[in-house]
């Protein structure tokens, strides 16, 4: 464990630009018992295009906002785009098939109802960064 | 056993004499390259030098801008359990 | 000594990976992939981390790490479907920031409890803590230690820590964060049936011609629940849901009838509704008189606060639980007061939803499931409220059959299968065993080999007290493993943060990241979690499921049960019991914790051998035996035979779990009654084992009013709770970045016409005060929480804002379980 700390230290010494994301912070980055931390932004991104998915089960994440979306009783805003019978004009994504199969496996014509409230699953992406960095590697060979 | 990531710029100009300098460097592997410049490069410990030292070698590369050490793993054997490692391989 | 070639290419390729992620480059045909090469994904099965549902998921790994997840199509919970934190799962455990070695806060080489945290070995870090936990047996005895534990344990884990802390430190201080959780739900089914958790299933969100949420937010809680509950709404003729909260929120979406009540008025709710029942003549008489007995509960009894607190002093009968029977027609006059026009007065709730919701409770053809989670547990009247639920229930005999349901929602992985089955309470032991009956600690002295009188017979500090009793320095030497409850404890500004930085006191906190309540101890343990260990879980439809270890944790990172084991080893039976007691058990004088406790001829009974080939197993690996098989199989000794059969232990690694009871091989659906479960007698067609008359109770209760209403100068209702992104206090969906980018802050729900008054706008940063405390936010005025004028609704995720530093500790006074959703407290500008 001493040769770590000594390569970390010589880096540090000598090379001003190096980052070293292991100090041991909580992701407050002050004591508990200092004041709170608001400084995230909450806009949404308004991306072009699909995000790249870490791994083919992931659900895609929303490209754009949905901040005034109705998903209730009445109405599903984000079937008015992304159902089969509208994703072609609308040029948006089609649900995968996966969502019109019940809990029997039964294909229906219309969404599943346990797939209704598209929110539970797919999220829209603030424009901020990590609280820390994953490390985690996809795999893209699956 | 240090493995470091580093991110590496480079002046595009010199993108291609720095990158063939540094793929030289043992215990340095360059990993993915952009046209603006920006090189990922890995740098492990070898028998002669520690990943340290090479990273202090890096900077000296005629075209490097800047570097800087975004990922860092030390491993050492003695500490790890046989069956730790096997696994790995799976 | 080098490591392996296949290993070095290996971090290598997560050294680029990791560095070409912060510049935003894709390696696509870069040396490090085109060196590991494309073996196949291996995919096995693992509960979610996540909440009590127990969703399966399919754990895909490569080179000895998890490279995605997905929905398991085989788990009968889930059908291939999981909530965006359960298709995320495969990124927990990879934040930058997990922790690799053991930290002490030191200076000068020295332990300091103001020192600096500092990298030591395992060795070094259990020196010091075994130090100070001796100091303070041998000066304060075993009430000076404690631990406080989890819901997200694994059952072995947990079954460990309640021996080690029992019978090992004969110390009944553990308690669970379950604890904030789920007590409520636990002291309701006790008195009401006198056996933990629900009588029904999920199969009931099939099978149920009406809804009915009380208190619970299942959009975003129980995603996955609610997209069965959704399913039946939209597909199944004339289904209803309705929905009460204190605010309207997600679930509203898809509710026939949706109410907004004042807080604390569900107990006058759930009187009107018996009530109702009553008046309409909608009693099953049949039902009542062959299964149910009738008694009202002591009132007036406090609000769980320090004892000298006025509110405690006020109290005529504080903290008693006592019940006294009653005549039926007693029980009538007792609810007549809550009449429709009374109740919809006191809550708020238009007259025509109350009777509405009434309606489907009387109506003998309608099948009613009823949910609920935080909003019934988190209530200085939570016991009382899980009864009055019960009442109506019983009142109509919709209980313990397909769609007749009341059902307690769970919130961790294992509140059921490893806090409550195992009994890591301060009073309880396994399988509903108390520490306070001589039987029950008899039973267990002798499954473990302990000599009489090992357990002892006094209730433990409870999670609250415990907090408490590290601030006045009576309990000194304090373990927190697999939880965050700095962040999640109530009034941490007056309890918690004073009571883990008392100089008095040693603090060690067992987590896989720098926590708030990591950063808040002395030593941090550097903990494996999830798929890096095999472990066990158990659901909130009593489905224990388990899972094998995929991929090793990072470093020197070690689980929750190699730590309580290793530290075992720590202690002579002299040293943890003091020479009195070891002079009365000479056979045990020499010998250590773990030699009395793991070495005991029952959890080291099961060979290396017998770990499935191909799979690894560390913990087992070091201890040398299989450790997971003989704790589970000593634990499940207390339940056989006594209404919570488990079945063997490599059944539930073939099968996607089984609910208990599991009696010959067959798992048990609906609980007390005939021909589903096997506890009940030929021809009784039902039965409540759980009491010797074999009948239930009904519990009336009448409402009382809270601890801390808004006045004149905290004149806003202080509501916390979840959301549907981030898991509890987010230490491991916010280092997910896409679940952080989902809802990367806390804010505070606030209604418009609230806001302007203040002079405030949607979006600005604003100071939240209560008499405990102050935390800054920001104001959300749009958005998925719409709240009344007069209330505020906050997520406690946040480590940035420490919502709990605004709380009061109030609880039940009988679960002793926090009441988060109720205080008063101001909005100002920041």
């Amino acid at each position: 464990m001493k040769k770590i700390v000594a390569i970390v230290a010589a880096l540090l010494v000598v090379v001003g630009s190096i980052s070293l994301a292991q100090e041991l912070q909580d992701l407050r980055g002050t004591p508990p018992d200092a004041p709170s931390v608001v400084n995230m932004s909450l806009q949404w991104e308004g991306r072009e295009g699909r995000m790249v998915r870490n791994y083919r089960q992931q659900p895609p994440l929303i490209p754009h906002s949905i901040t005034q979306y109705q998903i209730d009783l009445r109405t599903n805003q984000c079937l008015s785009c992304h159902d089969w019978t509208k994703a072609g004009e609308r040029n948006a994504p089609t649900l995968s098939m996966t969502h019109y199969l019940d809990r029997e496996g039964n294909e229906l014509d219309h969404i599943a109802g346990t797939r209704y409230f598209c929110n539970q699953c797919h999220v829209p992406q603030a424009d901020t960064e990590p609280l820390v960095e994953n490390v985690f590697v996809p795999s893209y060979g699956n | 056993m240090n493995i470091c990531g580093c991110l590496v710029h480079v002046s595009p100009d010199s993108l291609k004499a720095a990158r063939d300098r540094i793929e030289s460097v043992e215990g340095a592997e360059v990993h993915a390259a952009t046209e603006d410049g920006r090189l990922v490069v890995v740098v492990e410990d070898t028998p002669n030098r520690l990943a340290s030292e090479t990273i202090m070698d890096l900077h000296h590369v005629p075209g490097v801008i800047s570097l800087s050490l975004t990922y860092h793993h030390f491993e050492d054997p003695a500490d790890t359990h046989p069956q730790n490692i096997a696994s790995h391989q799976i | 000594m080098t490591i392996s070639e296949s290993r070095r290419t290996f971090l290598k390729a997560t050294a680029a990976a990791a560095t070409a992620s912060t510049a935003g480059l894709t390696l696509t045909t870069g040396k490090a992939n085109a060196q590991v090469g494309v073996p196949d994904i291996k995919w096995d099965k693992a509960p979610c981390r996540f909440c009590g549902t127990g969703c399966t998921v399919l754990v895909g790994t490569k080179d000895g790490r998890v490279v995605a997840t997905q929905g398991d199509p085989q788990a009968e919970v889930n059908r291939g479907l999981n909530c965006v934190k359960g298709y995320f799962l495969s990124k927990i455990m990879y934040g930058k920031d997990r922790l690799t070695q053991p930290l002490l806060r030191m200076r000068d080489g020295e332990y300091a409890k103001d020192g600096e945290f500092e990298p030591v070995s395992w060795d070094q870090a259990f020196d010091i803590m075994a130090e100070k936990w001796k100091e303070t047996l041998k000066s304060k005895g075993p009430e000076g230690v404690g631990m406080f534990g989890s819901g997200q344990w694994t059952v072995w884990e947990g079954y460990a820590a309640s021996k080690l802390m029992k019978a090992g430190f004969r110390s009944n201080n553990i308690d669970p964060n379950a604890r904030h959780c789920m007590a409520s739900a636990v002291v309701g089914f006790m008195r009401t049936f006198g056996v933990d958790e629900p009588m029904g299933c999920y199969d009931d969100l099939e099978a149920a011609d009406t809804f009915v949420l009380w208190g619970s937010n299942m959009a975003e809680m129980h995603p996955i629940l609610w997209s069965r509950l959704t399913d039946t709404r939209l597909t199944k003729a004339d289904c209803q849901v309705h929905v009460l909260s204190t605010f309207e929120h997600r679930s509203f979406e898809l509710a026939d009838n949706g109410m907004v009540f004042t807080p604390q008025t569900d107990l006058a709710i759930l009187n009107y509704i018996a009530n109702h029942i009553i008046q309409t003549g909608a009693v099953d008489e049949e039902f009542l008189s062959k299964h149910v007995n009738i008694t009202k509960t002591a009132t007036d009894i406090g609000y769980g606060l320090r004892d000298e607190n006025p509110l405690q002093l006020a109290a005529a009968n504080p903290n008693s639980g006592e019940l006294t029977a009653i005549s039926f027609d007693e029980y009538a006059e007792s609810v007549k007061p809550y009449t429709l026009e009374y109740t919809a007065e006191l809550s708020g709730v238009p007259a025509e939803k109350l009777e509405r919701l009434a309606q489907q409770y009387a109506d003998p053809d309608r099948k009613v499931m009823s949910l609920w989670t935080m909003g019934f547990n988190q209530h200085t009247r939570g016991s009382w409220v899980n009864s009055l639920m019960y009442n109506v229930h019983l009142l109509t005999g919709k209980i313990s059959e397909p769609g007749n349901s009341p059902f307690s929602l769970t919130g961790q992985p294992s509140a059921c299968g490893t806090a409550r089955e195992v009994g890591t309470f301060a009073h309880r032991l396994p399988a509903d065993y108390v520490v306070t009956n001589p039987e029950h600690r008899a039973k267990a002295e002798k499954i473990w080999k302990l000599p009489e009188g090992t357990i002892p017979d006094k209730v433990g500090f409870h999670a609250v007290l415990q907090n408490r009793m590290l601030n006045d320095g009576v309990l000194n030497a304090y373990w927190v493993q697999c939880n965050n409850n700095m962040q999640a404890a109530p009034n941490m500004n007056e309890e918690g943060w004073p009571g883990y930085r008392n100089p008095d006191n040693f603090v060690t906190v067992s987590d896989p990241y720098p926590t708030v309540t990591a950063m808040s101890a002395d030593l941090i343990l550097p903990t494996a979690m999830w798929v890096e260990k095999e472990g066990c879980y158990g659901n909130a439809e009593r489905r224990t499921q388990m899972w094998r270890q995929q991929v090793h944790a990072p470093g020197d990172a070690k689980s929750d049960l190699w730590q309580l084991m290793e530290f075992s080893k720590r202690f002579t039976v002299e040293e943890a019991w003091g020479a009195d007691f070891v002079a009365t058990t000479p056979e045990m004088a020499g010998k250590t914790l773990y030699e009395i406790l793991f070495n005991n001829g029952n959890v080291d009974k099961f060979p290396l051998s017998e770990i499935q080939h191909g799979h690894p197993n560390d913990d087992a690996n070091h201890f040398g035996f299989y450790v997971q098989k003989g704790l589970f199989e000593e634990y499940a000794e207390f339940g056989r035979g006594h209404g919570h059969d488990l079945a063997p232990f490599e059944r539930y690694h073939e099968e996607r779990g089984l609910r208990w009871p599991v009696v010959d091989g067959k798992e048990t659906r609906w609980r007390y009654r005939e021909g589903h479960d096997p506890y009940v007698e030929a021809g009784s067609e039902l039965q409540f084992y759980g009491f010797p008359d074999k009948k239930a109770k009904i519990i009336f209760a009448p409402y009382e009013a809270p601890p801390e209403v808004p006045d004149e100068e905290y004149d806003l209702w202080f509501c916390t709770g979840r959301v549907l992104e981030h898991w509890h206090s987010g230490s491991m969906t916010r280092r997910v970045p896409e679940l952080h980018r989902s809802f990367p802050l806390a804010v505070l729900y606030m209604h418009p016409d609230d806001v302007a008054d203040r002079g405030l706008r949607h979006g600005q940063e604003i100071k939240i005060k209560t008499r405990r405390g102050e935390v800054t936010s920001r104001i959300m005025t749009k958005g998925r929480n719409k709240v009344p004028r007069g209330l505020v609704f906050m997520p406690w995720f946040d480590e940035g804002q420490l919502t709990n530093k605004l709380t009061l500790d109030a609880t039940c006074p009988l679960s002793k379980q926090t009441d988060f959703k109720k205080c008063a407290c101001k909005v100002e500008r920041a």
